[in-house]
């Protein structure tokens, strides 16, 4: 401190009696050369950086080699046998565990590997304590790290290693950690999806959450998703719960979401809930949402629409037939074809006797559109 | 006399003064927002998201293209292989004088269709649409259209095909990085407020090395106009857009590679075919829409590199290209006015607008102004010498800082050149920029504004175009006109 004291009163006198304009210009250039000074030790630590990178590399070139085959084989070896093939010493430095870590989670991304072996292989190098370690660091860049390895390995470690994290964090790391707890937990994987999980998420964080249902069976998911779905206040997480029931395919019990579909005031909720039932080809639907179309907002109508195309049979059809005659909009008449054209088995007639009333002008480009749509 | 040269001085020394604290403040929260996008957005969400076939956004990919036959081959098959789930590519040949149609047709197997096309934004007429037979292509639509005589004319066109929420404007000049279509798309799905316009970084694909529409090589230009354009785009996106967008002030969105939202654009009436800077222009358009409609919005720009692009290889189409945008940013300011230093539009007419009138607007003027009193000086012999050394090197560190900070910032997001001396050589040619290359920049842009007061008449897109290099084959060369 003294130091920079005695600088700043030398270079104070130094000025002594200079306009302003000429101690404010050296004030910048001396921030300037900072700046320069600053960027050329950080170019300079890159490419040492990549150098260092790229020996640590080659060093363990035998170990990945190894590791490859470990991951190929359809044997599973004992632990002994990949200790003495991986030669890598113990303690496992700290690089290593990270270079190991992000080769083992790239290579189970991109191909199937033996999992018996790759579960030792991560025991043996303690990867997931590391990480689990890293997960409590104060420094967030290391705990986004850790969670990002965590949710890699979650086939190999429990549950409980993230549970106090997703617990005690809210935002950021918390909800990912959440979404990975939802995704390995074996006793009680949906308490924070039932929670406060829907609390300010992004379509990030959606897509997560659903990357981890998707890791479990659908008949276990559906009665959380429901309960959920019908319970919670928070309209934009009830459309993403009600769109993620849609994917599991299942029907049992989703009737439930008609009467959310009559209660519900919220346009977008409503549309959901007729895209998915929809996708799921829920017929007992269908009178509900003929009965309504007429009174729903356009985003409503659209989601009919296309649940009717989805639906099919008679009923469908003769509504779809109906509204074509009254399409308020070029694009709904488009979509209108397209969901009678795509009825199987009855709906080509009905589009071919509409395309014999319409031989000339925009529509019948549409009839033409539809049918190449459909090659 | 003496006070109109003592005002003057003050005055270019305290613009001078405000410019580099604004280019400080910018570079650290740059540098900020850097570290937290890295934070956010890895491979591992590049990864989730490509997976997510059943839940991604679609994005359409509009590129317009005017006698483009030189290189329409390798630029449409690097569209068509991007990596995301769910996209389509939309090429509008703006009525091509040259080959650029046929060799699609022939190239990509197309053939005509019946399409009920709908004008949503005006546009001159569409001939007709082409897709192909070939399931391979199966994401290629073909636009034929009268020429408009401006991008922002087949933009529009494009934008009526598109069937997706989002949508990329970028060239058919353009090769778009893989990674290009994930990486813009993922901070629209991190931000819980809506975001409407994405922006990527971009580069001279001068001195790259290309296979089959894709860079298997990434070198700096070895010519010294693009060389010069590689670090002054590093600059304007990785420190200034960057710092920028942390406070959601970014005023434009490039029309070489930007993802927009479909609905916003048509809703504000599209690209706008009589403007010279149709992308800032829609930009602002965009954001005074959802100002005047008390609606949130976001404006993002990414670190990566995202897009390569065919600079001006030689000073003839340096000028084209800097007089064109002379030329907007005056008529941008013109028509957009009414929002100057209007509170009712917030951020927008109280910092963008204000900065990109006294920074961007005023910059050419004032250096010009600024150089003709210095030789009046001189002549006059009023030149303290001891000063004018100082100011020589305050002016002359605003730019060698600035680029190797932001040399700095590009290696720490990803090291795109293999060696450290292709670096290096970025790093010497910024520090002769101040001399060779920004006189001309602000010479071209003062052309732009005249041309704009004179009301003269211009087109777009015609650009000598160099072709790529192929990795095993030499480069190839022709003119279009």
């Amino acid at each position: 401190m003294e130091t920079i004291e005695y600088y700043y009163y030398y270079l104070a006198t130094l000025f002594t009696g200079f306009p302003l304009v000429i101690k404010i210009a050296v004030v910048l250039i001396l921030i300037m050369a900072s700046l320069y000074v600053i960027s050329w030790f950080s170019i300079g630590k890159g490419f040492y950086n990549k150098n260092v990178e790229r020996r640590r590399k080659k060093s363990l070139e035998t170990i990945v080699e190894n590791i490859d085959y470990l991951l190929s084989t359809e044997d599973v070896v004992s632990e002994q046998e990949i200790l003495s093939r991986l030669e890598i010493g113990n303690p496992v430095k700290e690089w290593k565990k990270i270079y190991l870590s992000e080769y083992l989670m790239y290579e189970i991304d991109l191909r199937p590997v033996n999992e018996s072996n790759l579960a030792t292989m991560i025991g043996i190098l303690g990867l997931a304590e590391y990480w689990e370690n890293q997960l409590e660091s104060g420094d967030v860049t290391k705990r986004w790290r850790a969670i990002r390895m965590l949710d890699s390995m979650s086939d190999f470690v429990p549950a409980s290693v993230i549970s106090k994290h997703a617990t005690l964090s809210r935002e950021g790391v918390g909800k990912y950690a959440k979404a990975v707890f939802t995704k390995f937990e074996s006793h009680d994987a949906f308490k924070f999806l039932e929670e406060d999980l829907g609390e300010n998420l992004s379509d990030l964080d959606k897509l997560r959450i659903h990357n981890s249902l998707k890791e479990r069976p659908a008949e276990e998911v559906l009665p959380h998703l429901l309960r959920t779905a019908m319970n919670t206040t928070n309209e934009n997480y009830q459309q993403f719960l009600i769109k993620e029931i849609g994917f599991l395919g299942r029907t049992d019990g989703v009737d439930a979401l008609i009467d959310l579909y009559k209660s519900s005031p919220n346009a977008n909720v409503r549309a959901e809930i007729v895209h998915t039932l929809g996708n799921l080809n829920f017929q007992e639907a269908l009178p509900v949402f003929i009965k309504d179309y007429n009174f729903v907002k356009p985003i409503v109508q659209d989601a009919i629409i296309d649940a009717a195309g989805k639906i099919g049979g008679k009923e469908s059809l003769d509504f779809l037939e109906k509204i074509y005659h009254h399409a308020p909009n070029k694009e709904t008449l488009i979509k209108i074809l397209m969901n009678i054209y795509k009825i199987e088995g009855i709906g080509t007639p009905v589009f071919n006797r509409l395309k014999a009333q319409n031989k000339n002008g925009f529509n019948n480009t549409v009839f033409s559109f539809v049918e190449n749509q459909h090659i | 006399m003496e006070i109109v040269t003592y005002v003057f001085q003050y005055v270019i020394f305290f613009y001078t003064f405000f410019l580099i604290s604004f280019y400080i403040l910018l570079a650290f929260f740059a540098y900020f927002n850097n570290v937290r996008h890295r934070l956010r957005y890895t491979e591992k969400e590049e990864n989730i998201l490509k997976m997510s076939t059943d839940i991604a956004p679609g994005i359409s990919v509009v590129a317009p293209a005017y006698n483009e036959e030189v290189i329409i081959l390798d630029n449409v098959r690097s569209f068509l292989n991007l990596e995301y789930p769910t996209f389509e590519v939309v090429i509008v040949n703006d009525g091509s004088k040259d080959k650029t149609l046929e060799l699609l047709i022939d190239n990509f197997d197309l053939e005509p269709i019946s399409f009920p096309y709908l004008q949503k934004l005006h546009c001159q007429p569409v001939k007709q649409i082409y897709r192909s037979r070939n399931p391979e292509f199966s994401k290629l639509t073909v636009v034929d259209k009268v020429n408009g005589g401006t991008k922002a004319d087949a933009i529009n066109a494009g934008i009526n095909i598109a069937k997706y929420d989002y949508f990329i404007n970028t060239d058919v000049d353009c090769i778009l990085s893989k990674q290009a279509l994930v990486r813009t798309m993922l901070p629209v799905l991190g931000s819980k407020t809506p975001v409407i316009a994405v922006g990527g970084t971009m580069r001279m694909v001068n001195g790259c090395e290309v296979s089959h529409g894709e860079i298997t090589r990434v070198r700096p230009p070895s010519k010294i106009i693009p060389l010069f354009q590689e670090t002054e785009y590093l600059r304007s996106y990785l420190v200034a857009k960057m710092g920028w967008s942390l406070f959601n002030l970014i005023p434009n969105v490039s029309g070489g590679f930007g993802l927009f939202k479909t609905d916003i654009v048509i809703k504000v009436g599209g690209y706008d075919p009589l403007s010279h800077a149709e992308d800032m222009d829609i930009t602002i358009r965009m954001a005074t829409y959802m100002r005047e409609n008390r609606k949130k919005y976001k404006i993002i720009q990414v670190p990566e590199t995202c897009v390569w692009t065919e600079g001006p290889p030689n000073l003839k189409v340096l000028q084209r290209q800097r007089s064109r945008w002379g030329r907007g940013l005056f008529q941008v300011l013109a028509v957009h006015r009414k929002i100057l230093f209007n509170p009712r539009y917030g951020r927008l007419g109280m910092i963008i607008l204000p900065y990109a009138l006294f920074f961007e607007f005023f910059a050419p003027w004032i250096e010009l102004t600024g150089i003709c009193f210095l030789i009046f000086l001189l002549l006059t012999r009023q030149v303290n010498f001891e000063t004018f050394w100082l100011m020589l090197i305050l002016v002359y560190m605003i730019g060698i800082t600035f680029s190797i900070v932001t040399i700095a910032f590009d290696l720490t997001i990803r090291k795109l050149y293999r060696k450290n001396r292709e670096y290096l050589k970025l790093i010497l040619f910024s520090s002769l920029e101040a001399f060779l290359y920004h006189p001309l920049i602000v010479i071209f842009s003062l052309r732009g504004y005249w041309q704009f007061l004179t009301r003269k008449n211009f087109s777009w897109g015609e650009m000598t175009r160099q072709g790529h290099i192929q990795s095993s084959s030499a480069p190839t060369s022709t003119t279009t006109t």
